[in-house]
């Protein structure tokens, strides 16, 4: 494992993550921590490891870096395989879903069907995963007819998935490898994919990119029908 | 700016962080950091 610094100001990867101020950390090219998550640098909201002078605090840094280079690890082995040979890393439709959500709720398959649906799978001690949360969260509310968003947390204890899942107008499943197996290999964290109303795949997002929640939206707005060209006819009327 | 330090502290622990992982592991833990001190 090879470790660099890099100088805030001079930093190839917080250019293009957009980081503006100090610390961050990166596995690979995933923004794994973010200055804000270590420090507040003007907010009062506390970070994912605030205050850093609690043991407890650096002790969660150094379990969530673990976790994040396992889980990069074993994605390594999906690269060096040519793409002609590798299973195709997402689902190409909605799976099947019968599943009982964190909080003991039922996710209805019924719901489901003839709408857009939202799959995040994420992990509580992803601080990127956390801010997607919020906007899915938000997103959900605007959207509460159109759109089905659902919450699968992977590698995470259950009371913390517990304790995010109370505030989210979405359920959350707690994802064992046999469902997330059914969305693929997974090989970022978060890992979202959008569905259209007919069940095909309409979107794969893989990481957490700057420019994420932006992406997603503008594939949910073509899901949706926002923003299509006018049907002709209707404008004769 | 004693917590700030604290962070630049952190930045020299991290190659124990994770020492169970191979040292061959093709993994690259990137720090940006604050370089002044």
């Amino acid at each position: 494992m090879r470790y660099v610094d890099e100088n805030f100001g001079a930093s190839p990867l917080a250019e293009r993550f957009g980081i503006r101020h100090y610390p961050a950390v990166f596995v690979d090219d995933v923004l794994v921590a973010r200055p804000q998550d270590f420090y507040g640098w003007g907010s009062e909201a506390p970070g994912r490891y605030t205050p850093w002078k609690d043991a407890a605090s650096r002790e969660r840094f150094r379990s969530d870096l673990r976790r994040w280079v396992a889980h990069r690890l074993a994605g390594e082995a999906l690269e060096g395989v040519a793409p002609s040979d590798a299973a195709p890393p997402g689902p190409t439709r909605l799976p099947e879903l019968e599943l009982t959500d964190v909080l003991g709720g039922t996710v209805d398959p019924a719901r489901l069907r003839g709408r857009a649906v939202v799959v995040e799978l994420w992990a509580t001690w992803c601080p990127p995963c956390l801010d997607t949360i919020d906007w899915l969260d938000r997103f959900q509310r605007e959207h509460p007819d159109d759109v089905v968003v659902l919450g699968l947390a992977v590698a995470s204890e259950a009371d913390d998935v517990r304790a995010a899942a109370e505030r989210l107008a979405y359920p959350v499943v707690l994802a064992d490898d046999a469902l997330v197996a059914r969305f693929g290999d997974l090989l970022a964290i978060p890992t979202l994919y959008l569905f259209a109303p007919d069940g095909s795949t309409a979107g794969s997002f893989y990481g957490a990119p700057p420019d994420l929640h932006e992406r997603l939206e503008r594939a949910l707005g073509r899901v949706l029908g926002a923003g299509a060209e006018p049907y002709a006819p209707d404008l004769l009327e | 700016m004693r917590s700030m330090l604290g962070l630049v502290l952190l930045v020299a622990a991290l190659p124990a962080t994770a020492a169970d992982v191979p040292a061959a592991a093709p993994v690259t833990v990137t720090v940006v950091r604050w370089p002044y001190t």
